[in-house]
C-alpha cells in the first residue's frame, strides 16, 4: 500500500478540483484513484483468479466434481439405515463431550474476563501486553494445543478441556474487550463523577452494561466448544469424536451414521439453547411492567428470579463439569507441570524429516483453503441472501435456504472431512479436503451473509424502488453495494479459517502435509510435528495481516 | 453578588483540542455558596468543557480551578475521589444504566462513600437503601425504584439521575444541558426539581443550558460564553432575552 492510497483512505471526499483543459471530459470531475476503491475492485478480482489456479492445481475440475459429489452419495447409500451397536455407550460418549465443552469454556472466563478489561484499558502498554496474550491464545488452533496437552498429561477429557480452555480465551478476550470498549462513555463517566474507584467504576458503571454481550459471547462459544470438543476426540480426548473417527476406521459406515445423527442432534440442541438464551439477553429485554412497589426490600419479579436461576445454575454446572473431567486444582497443577516438560519435546523443531516435503505441502495446503473458499463463497453468498428476511423474495425461499444453511451447519467439520475422505479416499486426499471445506464454508459465509443482510438499512433500498428500480438493480445497488465490505470480510475470514483446517485434513490423514501430521503425531514426534505446524502457523499470521490490512482500507 | 464563600474559583482556565479549538480561552470564573448560575451559549461555544474540569474529567492547558477549597488541577487518585464525591453531576443524556433498575442506577450514587465494589442492591447496606429510597421519593419515582431505568420516559431517566446525584451528598451540583432531551413541559418540571431541591438543600449548582429563556426563568445569574470566552456576567433581573441573543450572532470570521 503506498503512502498516498493510505493518506487517502480515511479522508472526506474533497470537493473535486475543476479538471484543467485538456484532461478528460470537461465539467466531469474524475474519480479520484484511491487504495480503497482499488481494494474493493482488486480483491475479488484476484481472489477469484487464484481460486481457479488453486483448485487447477489440486485437479478440482467440474467433472471431478459431479464424480465426487456421486460418491459421496453413493457412500450415503451404504450408511443407511443407521445403526447404534450400543446406545447406551455413545450417549454417555455425547454427555463427556458436553462436559468437556461446558469445563473449557467455563475455564476460559475468568482469563478472558481479566485480559479482555486489560485489552481495553487506557494505558498502552497493559493494553497491548493483554492484546499480544488474546491473539496468541486464538492464533493457536484448539487441535494444535490438544495435541500438546495429549503430549504432557496423557489422552482423556482433561487435555481436551485445557485446549479448548485456552484457545477460548482468545475469542473470549477479544469479544469482551469489544463489548467494554463499546460500553457507553456517558455512564463511566457518571460513576466515576460520583468518586468511585477503579474496581467500582468497573462493576459499577462498566460491568452493567457488558453483562448481556459477554454472557452472549460465553454461550455462543459454549456452542462452538461442543463442536470443537467432538473434534478433540479424534486426537485422544475421548468422547463421542473418537466414536465417529473409529467407526469410519472401520468402514462401518451405518454405525457412524448412527453417531454422527446423535452428534448432529446433541449440535442442534446446544445450538438452539444457546440462541434462545443469546436473545433472551439481547433483546429489547421486555419492560415487562414491574408492579409498583414501595419497600426497600428488593421484590422477586420474574426477572430477576430468571437472573439468579440462570446465574446459582451455570455456576453449578460449571462446577459438575470440572468434576466430570476430572480438573481438580491438583490435576490442573499436574498439568502445567507436565506442559512445562512437554515443550522440551517439541522444541526445538526438528525439520530434518519433512524438509523435502514442506515445500510442496504448504503449497498444497494453500491452494487447499483457496480452492475451498472460493467453490464454499461462490455457494455461501446466494445461500445466505436468499436466507435473508430483508433480501429473500418470499417466505418459501427463506425458510428453506435457512433450513439448508442450519442443516450445514450443525455438521461437525470433523464429520465432513471423514465422509469426504472416505468418499474419494486417502489417494484423492487434497480433493476430498477441499470439497469437504467448500461445504463447511458454504455453511459459515451463509451464516455470515445472512446475518449482515437481515441487519441492512431499508432505507438505501427504498430510496432504489423509489427511483423505479427493478428487483436485480435493487440487489446490485442497495443489498450488494451495501453488503460489498462485509463480503470481503466474510471470504477473508473464511480462508484464515480454511487455512487453520489444516489441521483437522492433518488428523485424517488428507493431504500430504497433514498425512504426514497425523503419522508424525502418533509416532509421538512431536519436535517433527512442531516442525510441520510451525510453518502453517507463520502462514495463517501472514493471512490475517494481509486480510487485517485489506479491511482496515475498506473499512 | 451574595458573599458566601467561593465553591468554584477558576483562573486564567485555557483548554485547547487540537491545534486550533479554543474551547476555553483564559476563563476566570467564581461561584459563591449556594448560588445557582447558568452557563449560556451557542453550542460549541465552550460550556461542557468548563463544567468537565470542576470535577476533573478535563484537565486543563493552564490555569487554577478550586472547587470546594481543593485544587482540582492537581488533584488525583484518593483526593480526586474525595471531592468528586462531593460535586453531583446531572448530564443532558441522564446517563444510565438502562438495563438495571432504577434503584440500582440511584445506589451508584453511593459509591464515593462505601468501600469495595458492588454488584446488585442486596450488596448495599439498608441504611444506603433505605436513603437511596427516600431520593427517590423525593423526585416523585419511589413506585418505580425495581423497573428497570431504560423503561422508563426521558423526563422520568434524568429525575432518577438527580437523584442518584442526591445520594452523594453532594455541596455542588454540575448540571450539563439537564433538560435539552427534552419536550418543554417535561424540561420545565426537571428545571424546577433541580433548583427546588438545589434551594432546599442549600447546594450551589452550575447548570449548562443554550435556551435562554430557561436561563432567564429558572437561574439568578447568567455566565455568556461564546467561543471559550465570559462575554457576559450578571445577574438575571439586569438582562433581557434581546441582549442575550448577541452570544448568539455568528461572527464575520465563522468557525469551518
Ligand atoms: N474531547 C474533545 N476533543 C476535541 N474537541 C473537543 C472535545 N471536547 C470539546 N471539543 C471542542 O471544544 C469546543 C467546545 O465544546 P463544548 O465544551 O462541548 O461546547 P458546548 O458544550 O458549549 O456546546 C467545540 O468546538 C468542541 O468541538
Ligand atoms: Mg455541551
Amino acid at each position: 500500500m503506498s503512502p498516498r492510497a493510505r493518506s487517502a483512505a480515511p479522508s472526506p471526499p474533497r470537493p473535486a478540483p475543476a479538471s484543467p483543459p485538456g484532461r478528460g471530459v470537461p465539467g466531469l470531475p474524475r474519480v479520484p484513484r484511491s487504495g480503497r476503491r482499488m481494494a474493493a475492485w482488486g480483491f475479488p478480482l484476484v481472489f477469484a483468479v487464484l481460486g481457479v489456479v488453486a483448485l487447477d492445481h489440486l485437479g478440482v475440475g467440474v467433472g471431478g466434481l459431479v464424480a465426487g459429489f456421486g460418491e459421496v452419495v453413493a457412500l450415503l447409500a451404504r450408511a443407511v439405515p443407521p445403526t447404534l451397536a450400543d446406545p447406551a455407550t455413545t450417549f454417555a460418549h455425547v454427555l463427556d463431550t458436553l462436559w468437556m465443552a461446558v469445563a473449557g469454556t467455563a475455564l476460559a472466563t475468568v482469563p478472558a474476563a481479566v485480559l479482555g478489561v486489560l485489552a481495553a484499558s487506557r494505558i498502552r502498554t497493559v493494553r497491548s501486553a493483554a492484546l499480544g496474550v488474546i491473539v496468541a491464545c486464538r492464533a493457536v488452533p484448539d487441535v494444535v494445543f490438544a495435541v500438546f496437552f495429549v503430549a504432557a498429561i496423557g489422552i482423556g477429557p482433561l487435555p481436551g478441556v485445557l485446549a479448548l480452555g485456552l484457545h477460548s480465551v482468545g475469542m473470549l478476550g477479544k469479544l469482551f474487550a469489544e463489548a467494554v470498549e463499546q460500553a457507553d462513555t456517558g455512564v463511566r463517566e457518571a460513576v466515576a463523577g460520583t468518586g468511585a474507584g477503579p474496581a467500582q467504576r468497573l462493576l459499577g458503571g462498566v460491568l452493567p452494561q457488558v453483562a448481556p454481550s459477554w454472557v452472549a459471547a460465553i454461550l455462543y462459544r459454549l456452542d462452538i466448544n461442543f463442536r470443537g470438543s467432538v473434534l478433540l476426540g479424534a486426537v485422544g480426548a475421548g468422547g463421542i469424536g473418537l466414536d465417529l473417527k473409529t467407526a469410519f476406521g472401520f468402514t462401518d459406515y451405518r454405525e457412524a451414521t448412527g453417531v454422527a445423527l446423535v452428534t448432529v442432534a446433541v449440535v442442534l440442541l446446544v445450538e438452539g439453547v444457546s440462541v434462545a438464551l443469546r436473545g433472551q439477553l439481547l433483546g429489547a429485554g421486555g419492560a415487562r411492567a414491574v408492579p409498583a412497589v414501595h419497600a426497600t426490600r428488593v421484590p422477586w419479579t420474574r426477572g430477576r428470579f430468571a437472573t439468579h436461576l440462570a446465574g446459582w445454575g451455570a455456576l453449578a454446572l460449571a462446577a459438575v463439569a470440572f468434576w466430570r473431567v476430572g480438573a481438580s486444582p491438583a490435576a490442573l497443577a499436574d498439568a502445567a507441570a507436565g506442559s512445562v516438560r512437554a515443550l522440551g519435546d517439541f522444541f526445538p523443531p526438528d525439520f530434518a524429516p519433512v524438509a523435502g516435503l514442506l515445500g510442496g505441502g504448504l503449497l498444497e495446503t494453500a491452494a487447499i483453503a483457496l480452492g475451498a473458499t472460493f467453490l464454499g463463497t461462490l455457494a455461501g453468498v446466494p445461500l445466505g441472501l436468499a436466507a435473508a428476511r430483508a433480501v429473500a423474495p418470499n417466505d418459501g425461499v427463506r425458510l428453506g435456504a435457512r433450513t439448508v444453511l442450519v442443516g450445514l451447519r450443525s455438521i461437525p467439520d470433523l464429520l465432513l472431512v471423514l465422509v469426504f475422505v472416505a468418499a474419494f479416499g486417502l489417494m484423492d486426499g487434497p480433493v476430498a479436503g477441499t470439497l469437504a471445506l467448500a461445504v463447511f464454508t458454504a455453511a459459515l459465509v451463509a451464516k455470515l451473509v445472512a446475518d449482515d443482510a437481515e441487519e441492512l438499512r431499508s432505507g438505501p433500498r427504498e430510496a432504489v424502488l423509489s427511483a423505479g428500480a427493478g428487483p436485480v438493480q435493487e440487489l446490485t445497488v442497495a443489498v450488494l453495494g451495501q453488503l460489498t465490505p462485509r463480503l470481503t470480510a466474510i471470504t477473508l475470514y473464511a480462508l484464515d479459517v480454511n487455512l487453520r483446517a489444516f489441521f483437522i485434513l492433518g488428523i485424517v490423514g488428507a493431504g500430504e502435509l497433514g498425512y504426514a501430521l497425523s503419522q508424525h503425531i502418533r509416532a509421538l514426534n512431536h519436535d517433527v510435528v512442531t516442525a510441520i505446524v510451525l510453518p502453517v502457523f507463520v502462514l495463517v499470521l501472514a493471512v490475517e495481516a494481509v486480510s487485517a490490512r485489506l479491511r482496515s482500507v475498506l473499512r | 453578588m451574595t458573599g458566601g464563600l467561593p465553591v468554584v474559583e477558576t483562573r486564567g482556565l485555557v483548554k485547547t483540542f487540537g491545534d486550533d479549538v479554543h474551547a476555553c480561552a483564559s476563563i476566570d470564573l467564581t461561584v459563591r455558596q449556594g448560588e445557582i448560575v447558568a452557563l449560556l451559549g451557542p453550542s460549541g461555544s465552550g460550556k461542557s468543557t468548563l463544567l468537565r474540569h470542576l470535577n476533573g474529567l478535563t484537565r486543563p492547558d493552564s490555569g487554577d480551578i478550586r472547587v470546594l477549597g481543593v485544587d482540582v488541577v492537581t488533584a488525583k487518585g484518593a483526593a480526586l475521589r474525595a471531592l468528586r464525591r462531593r460535586v453531583g453531576v446531572v448530564f443532558q443524556q441522564f446517563n444510565l444504566v438502562g438495563r438495571l433498575t432504577v434503584m440500582e442506577n440511584v445506589l451508584n450514587g453511593a459509591l464515593g462513600r462505601v468501600r469495595g465494589p458492588r454488584y446488585g442492591i442486596v450488596t448495599w447496606p439498608k441504611s444506603v437503601r433505605v436513603e437511596a429510597f427516600e431520593h427517590l421519593d423525593r423526585v416523585g419515582l419511589a413506585d418505580r425504584a425495581y423497573q428497570r431505568a431504560g423503561s422508563l420516559s426521558g423526563g422520568q431517566q434524568q429525575r432518577v439521575a438527580i437523584a442518584r446525584a442526591l445520594l452523594q451528598r453532594p455541596e455542588l451540583v454540575l448540571a450539563d444541558e439537564p433538560v435539552a432531551s427534552l419536550d418543554p413541559e417535561t424540561a420545565a418540571s426537571v428545571m424546577d426539581l433541580l433548583v427546588r431541591v438545589c434551594r432546599e438543600d442549600g447546594l450551589t449548582m452550575v447548570c449548562t443550558l443554550h435556551q435562554i429563556e430557561l436561563a432567564l426563568q429558572w437561574t439568578r445569574r447568567v455566565v455568556g460564553l461564546r467561543r471559550g470566552e465570559v462575554r457576559l456576567d450578571e445577574p438575571t433581573g439586569a438582562l433581557d432575552a434581546v441582549r442575550l441573543r448577541g452570544l448568539y450572532l455568528s461572527d464575520p470570521v465563522t468557525v469551518p
